[in-house]
């Protein structure tokens, strides 16, 4: 694509996520996972978000935010091939991580891999945040990135004690940063861009 | 056998051929949008093209009117929403028009070449 379509494609992808509403629902897959850690037995929590999220952010969208910029719809959101891009990155970077730990240390230990469960956590989400940087161009998610990363490294560094206990501090962390940057990013979006009444004229044609 | 100042190939022939239902610039600037977007609706393209309401509506209509876009009205959670898409002939009038007007105007211009010497 040419500058001139990629700026549109950037420009498109930006304003879908400009109302900080994605970093909301991003913020549950932080959180819901960090919960049934603790509790698996509510393991099939995780199955709300990834059903609801997508009508919840359609609805809230709906009402809030294409009422005030309009609403775009970028190209190549295809689920499936999302799916499979997703699954394919997920297995690289556990693919990865495994033969790092081997290649190093000659044998793999549950214990090991608690170690480290908390930077394999902030790669794979890292890997959603540098799409959505590099689709969007927003700064915001380059900064999200970087705490993401930092957090990963230095609960691997220390030894925290309990079972999956680092990985638990990160994604409830990352959790409620996210959670409170979507907020922030939601309220000054509101206040900053009023509802645009249009008449008539959109039913001019 | 024809000149060459009357060949189909001429760069000048090209540009008089242009399809006026793309070239003319606020839809030209619709037009792109929707080449790149899935749809968008007329709010988006009030602010992203910059025109005025009255316009960009009749602008639409002659897109619409030419087979070149879609124009989808719907409630999206009980709020009306008119989204509008690009058709596959106006996708092939866009490539059509961007083929004709770079072929028509990539060579070189002769002031460039005297200022180069």
């Amino acid at each position: 694509m040419s500058n001139t379509f990629t700026e549109i494609d950037h420009r498109a992808f930006r304003h879908d996520v400009v109302d900080g509403l994605s970093e909301i629902a991003m913020a549950f897959f932080f959180l819901v996972p960090a919960f049934t850690i603790r509790e698996p037995a509510f393991g099939w929590m995780i199955i709300f978000p990834v059903l609801f999220m997508g009508p919840w952010l359609k609805k809230l969208r709906a009402r809030h935010t294409w009422p005030r910029i309009g609403y775009v719809k970028p190209r190549g959101e295809n689920a499936g091939e999302m799916l499979i891009g997703m699954a394919v990155y997920v297995f690289v970077v556990l693919a990865v991580v495994g033969v790092g730990i081997f290649v190093f240390r000659g044998e793999i230990k549950p214990g090991l891999i608690r170690q480290v469960s908390p930077l394999i956590a902030s790669v794979l989400f890292g890997g959603g945040l540098l799409y959505a940087a590099g689709r969007s161009g927003l700064r915001r998610y380059y900064v999200l990135l970087g705490l993401s990363l930092a957090l990963g490294i230095a609960l691997t560094a220390v030894t925290v004690p309990g079972r999956y206990l680092s990985v638990q501090i990160y994604l409830l962390g990352m959790g409620a940063i996210t959670f409170a940057v979507g907020l922030i990013t939601f309220i000054h979006f509101i206040r900053t861009h009023p509802i645009r009444d249009l008449g008539e004229a959109d039913d001019a044609e | 056998m024809p000149s060459d100042k009357n060949s189909e190939s001429s760069p000048i022939r090209l540009l008089l051929e242009l399809d006026r239902t793309v070239h003319e610039p606020a839809r030209l600037a619709i037009l792109v949008i929707l080449s790149v977007v899935e749809k968008a609706d007329f709010l988006y393209l009030l602010n992203e093209t910059e025109l005025s309401r009255g316009n960009l509506s009749s602008h639409t209509s002659k897109l619409q009117e030419a087979g070149y876009i879609t124009i989808e009205k719907a409630f999206v959670d009980r709020i009306p929403r008119t989204a509008y898409q690009i058709t596959p002939e106006g996708k092939s009038a866009f490539d059509a028009y961007r083929q004709s007007i770079t072929e028509a105007i990539q060579t070189d211009h002769p002031s460039q070449s005297q200022v180069n010497v």
